[in-house]
């Protein structure tokens, strides 16, 4: 039965947060962001807290019903026009500097670096991290092996982001040195 | 002077965060283009592997459902398992027991489902009724994790996929400046480039706490083995085994003395105690030897964080148990990994959440090339050939899919359906390459695939009628034929590009 009441508020919850929702997109006050943002975390917890579903289980399920629930309000209210109008043609801005005749290799280096040097030194870092971080070892490790994702596409986004090339080769490489004297003190240790 | 003094502060501000929105949104294009047919193929296949046990029973309706098992049914499938496959089950057997979303006792040897060894059904009893035929679901299945790459390299692929899929959620999130204020702002029709970046942009922004989550378990499934080793090594100072230990259990002890087997459905007795809920499959590594080995991996009453595992030696001792010790934090979400990738651990509506939501990411990945091309097109100098090409890959690659399930309903090769996969997707991407008809590309790709959708629905429903099967599955068989009939209907749509 408390599962059951559990559920009803939880959905509840799910349902008044993607309508105070639309109502923070298009008022100027604040106080509808508090508003949601305490319905989304009782959201949450409301799910979490269903005996019948567990703690991670009911977190998933919130966080789908938010995503469903939200969906199905964009499509309903999406704004339909009736013909076909043609687009605009855009002004073709000055050519990007990696987009110019012989800076072409710029690019490349940047998809590689994406590809590689980030991978080595999202490794290393996790590696390096670990190594020297307080803590059970088995938490350590399970802490390190998740990091590692993060931290590759942070160095690959940074790659493939930052105007200058030079600033992500550089932060990696200093990175990969920083990590190699943590991976070398915790083995030395 | 106030004023003057504002102005001057703010407008470097507006120019740094413009720039650094472009610089963003340049890198996302980036990565997208390079990145987009390999997303698009892999959130597909995936969309459609979230459903393998129903495709498991779809393909295979002659079997017997089993809800509870015998008293000496684990004995009895053991015993004909070993005398069935003496070689592969040298290696080990893994018996899953009946779960609500999979009704089926399953006992494999040397592998799990296909995996380089050989698998049967059991009926209640433990008698072997069925060996198993998954064709369609290890195709699909496959297809998913390593794209019927050989060897690491199709993980390798994958991974790469995900981390790139990770950072372009990453960087679309960070480049919507509007992310909240248009949440919920979604026009159709009117202007084609502003509807596709609508649809796009609203798409991205509901699916993205979903779309975080799959990716980022995704890229750290597919590329465990890869960051497995460096960071073993610092935190275990290179002992690989406690590494392994710590996250599985002890590995067996090679010793191939023999030793019988202790029976173990007294050991199933002994681990169902409260506060254990259920034992989901238990696993002997090389049994009858003195090494033996056998583990049970128990469900708790969350599916998530309650998963545990209890290992015995060749006597019948428990070596291990992790329910005696309960996971942290960190153990518990390393370990909630992959079934929160797969989503099989909420039942058919989870995983029609999952479904759906696959689709949609299926669509973000689509109108995102789509917005690309249109831009070139609006700025005067289009790409005929990749227009093409994209739409061999988003028309296609259903097709190529389609066609290898129809294969595998018909044939009787394991391999036939990858086979005609690589030929379907190879004849579509050159077609495309080579013939210039952009705009009569997509219907051909689109009557194309709701003949296949509609061959595969008949096929099924003729195989089921030959073997006189149960037709419990008529409901999948329904859903593909709508699907056909949609397909065919909206193929008279206006192309995309015109």
């Amino acid at each position: 039965m408390s599962n059951t009441i559990l559920l009803s508020a939880a959905l509840a919850s799910c349902a008044a947060s993607v309508y105070f929702l639309k109502r923070a997109t298009v008022s100027r006050s604040g106080a509808w962001r508090w508003v949601l943002a305490a319905l989304v975390t009782a959201s949450l917890a409301l799910f979490a807290a269903i005996e019948a579903l567990g703690t991670g289980f009911g977190l998933v399920v919130a966080v789908l019903t938010l995503i469903l629930a939200g969906l199905s309000t964009v499509f309903a209210g999406a704004e339909r026009r009736t013909g076909r109008k043609p687009d605009t043609v855009i002004e073709p801005r000055a050519m990007e500097r990696e987009d110019r005749h012989g800076q072409r290799w710029r690019g490349w280096v940047r998809g590689f670096s994406a590809l590689l040097l980030a991978a080595i030194t999202a490794n290393a870092l996790g590696a390096g991290l670990v190594g020297i971080a307080p803590g059970l070892a088995a938490d350590r490790f399970a802490v390190g092996l998740l990091s590692v994702p993060l931290l590759w596409s942070g160095f690959a986004i940074w790659m493939v982001s930052d105007r200058v090339l030079s600033r992500p080769l550089c932060g990696m490489a200093g990175t990969l040195v920083a990590s190699a004297g943590m991976i070398a003190w915790s083995l030395l240790a | 002077m106030s004023t003057i003094k504002k102005v001057s502060t703010a407008k470097p501000a507006l120019v740094r965060r413009n720039s650094c929105v472009a610089a963003l949104l340049a890198g996302h294009s980036a990565l997208g283009l390079g990145f987009c047919a390999l997303i698009y193929l892999i959130c597909l296949s995936g969309a459609i592997a979230v459903f393998e046990r129903e495709l498991q029973r779809w393909e295979q309706p002659a079997i017997p459902t089993v809800t509870r098992i015998g008293p000496q049914a684990i004995e009895t499938a053991i015993a004909m398992l070993r005398r069935h496959a003496p070689r592969e089950s040298a290696a080990s057997i893994t018996i899953t027991l009946p779960a609500p979303d999979r009704p089926q006792l399953l006992v494999s040897a040397g592998g799990h489902e296909g995996k380089g060894g050989r698998d049967w059904y059991a009926d209640e009893n433990g008698n072997l009724v069925a060996e198993v035929r998954h064709p369609v679901a290890s195709f699909i299945s496959g297809l998913h994790t390593d794209l019927h790459l050989p060897l690491f390299l199709g993980r390798m692929v994958v991974g790469i996929s995900g981390i790139a899929l990770l950072c372009l959620i990453i960087s679309g999130a960070l480049a919507h400046t509007r992310i909240f204020k248009d949440a919920f702002r979604l026009r159709l029709g009117g202007s084609h480039r502003l509807e596709l970046a609508d649809m796009h942009n609203r798409l991205g922004t509901w699916v993205l706490p979903f779309a975080l989550i799959i990716s980022f378990t995704g890229a750290f499934v597919a590329l465990f083995f890869f960051m497995f080793a460096g960071v073993a090594a610092t935190t275990y100072r290179g002992d690989m085994d406690k590494a392994f230990t710590d996250l599985a259990g002890p590995f067996p002890k090679h010793d191939v003395r023999a030793q019988p087997l202790p029976p173990i459905t007294p050991l199933m007795e002994r681990v169902r105690r409260p506060p254990v809920a259920v034992i989901e499959s238990i696993d002997i590594q090389q049994p009858g030897t003195r090494g033996q080995q056998i583990g049970l991996n128990l469900r708790g009453s969350d599916p998530l964080l309650g998963a545990a595992r209890i290992v015995f030696d060749g006597g019948g001792r428990q070596i291990h148990s992790s329910a005696a010790l309960p996971h942290s934090i960190p153990q518990q979400l390393l370990l909630a990994t992959q079934p929160v990738h797969f989503g099989w651990f909420g039942g058919i509506g989870v995983k029609i959440a999952y479904g759906l939501l696959g689709i949609a990411l299926c669509v973000t990945t689509s109108t995102g090339a789509q917005i690309w091309l249109q831009r070139r097109r609006d700025k005067g100098h289009p790409a005929p050939t990749c227009e093409r090409l994209w739409i061999a890959v988003k028309w296609g690659q259903p097709v190529a899919i389609t066609l290898a399930v129809w294969t595998a309903l018909i044939g009787y090769s394991e391999a036939l359906p990858a086979v005609v996969w690589l030929a379907a997707s190879a004849a579509t991407l050159l077609g495309a390459a080579f013939l210039d008809a952009t705009n009569r590309l997509e219907l051909w790709l689109r009557i194309a695939l709701a003949f296949a959708l509609a061959a595969v629905a008949v096929s099924h429903v003729c195989r089921c009628y030959a073997s006189q099967a149960v037709m419990d599955y008529w409901l999948i068989d329904g859903l593909i034929l709508i699907g056909s009939v949609a397909v065919g209907l909206t193929s008279r749509r206006p192309p995309v590009f015109v």
